[in-house]
């Protein structure tokens, strides 16, 4: 219901503010698992992309913003669910793998944080392992315009177009249930990223 | 079969290792190439074969496959 409210609100305010034009939703499955993998351009990607959506979006945080018991609240009932940073943090990848194996939908950003100077950074490993352990699809997205509505270390968010596309879902099933490898991780990750890119690059409306 | 046994097949397949190549003065990291998300996948794999939660606090302590033995024998010990 929550969840429900600040949706039906997040969109008006996005229709009129940033002009938002998700192109390629019918590429999420409608139902089951999946891992939608943007490039991270700002801060408000993640409420931005629950904006863009249909289905209900899980997110992680970082632990520091729930700290606050208001926050706290508010978060988790918009389906965030805190991460520890600068470490691993293996409760919060359990919970990813949960989520996903209950049907529900996680974006997970590849490149593991906001970038600085909103283009792609290198990658770290934690999105394909978390899709291979759930054993679910991933929807590369590519997010443009969000750097210019925040970026890093702005505070107020200023109105600029914003267009997210999303790719067709990628299927690793192939990897599945093969002992832990990092060769295979860099792979899907490769993968993963290079679909960003293209999607990112094309000039496809 | 021994903790140490039912230790050695996991790793094996867990890390892609030969089960001759687990002794129990291995390091997960430094002998066994468990990089950081390797160790969270043998750990579920532990907690799953054990029955066990291992917190995350004790992670710390489980440097070698001598020390994963010890603190499974304790736990299974302490709850069965």
């Amino acid at each position: 219901m929550f969840y429900s409210i600040i949706h039906i609100i997040l969109k008006i305010t996005a229709a009129i503010y940033i002009r938002l034009q998700p192109i390629g939703i019918e590429n999420i499955p409608k139902e089951g698992g999946v891992i939608l993998a943007p490039n991270h351009p700002s801060d408000l990607d993640s409420f931005i992309l629950g904006t863009a959506i249909r289905r209900q979006l899980h997110t992680m945080g970082k632990e520091e913003l729930f700290r606050r018991r208001f926050a706290e609240f508010a978060f988790r009932k918009l389906n965030a669910f805190p991460v520890k940073r600068d470490q691993i943090d293996r409760e919060a990848i359990r919970t990813a793998i949960d989520i996903l194996k209950n049907g529900h939908v996680i974006d997970m950003y590849p490149e593991g944080t906001v970038s600085i100077d909103g283009s792609l950074q290198e990658p770290k490993l934690g999105t394909a392992f978390i899709a291979l352990q759930s054993k679910v699809p991933v929807v590369p997205v590519a997010i443009i315009g969000t750097f210019n509505v925040m970026s890093k270390g702005q505070r107020f968010p200023r109105p600029h177009k914003v267009i997210i596309k999303f790719g067709k879902s990628l299927y690793f099933d192939e990897y599945y249930d093969k002992p832990y490898n990092k060769e295979i991780l860099k792979i899907v990750t490769g993968k993963i990223m290079s679909e960003i890119k293209i999607l990112l690059n094309s000039d496809k409306l | 079969m021994s903790v140490f046994e039912k230790m050695k097949r996991i790793i094996a397949e867990e890390l892609d290792v030969k089960e001759t190549e687990v002794l129990p003065e291995s390091s997960f990291t430094d002998d066994l190439g468990a990089d950081s998300l390797g160790y969270i996948v043998l750990l579920q794999a532990l907690e799953e074969e054990f029955n066990i939660q291992i917190p995350d606090t004790d992670t710390a302590k489980l440097k070698t496959v001598g020390d994963a033995v010890k603190y499974i024998k304790d736990r299974v010990n302490n709850e069965g």
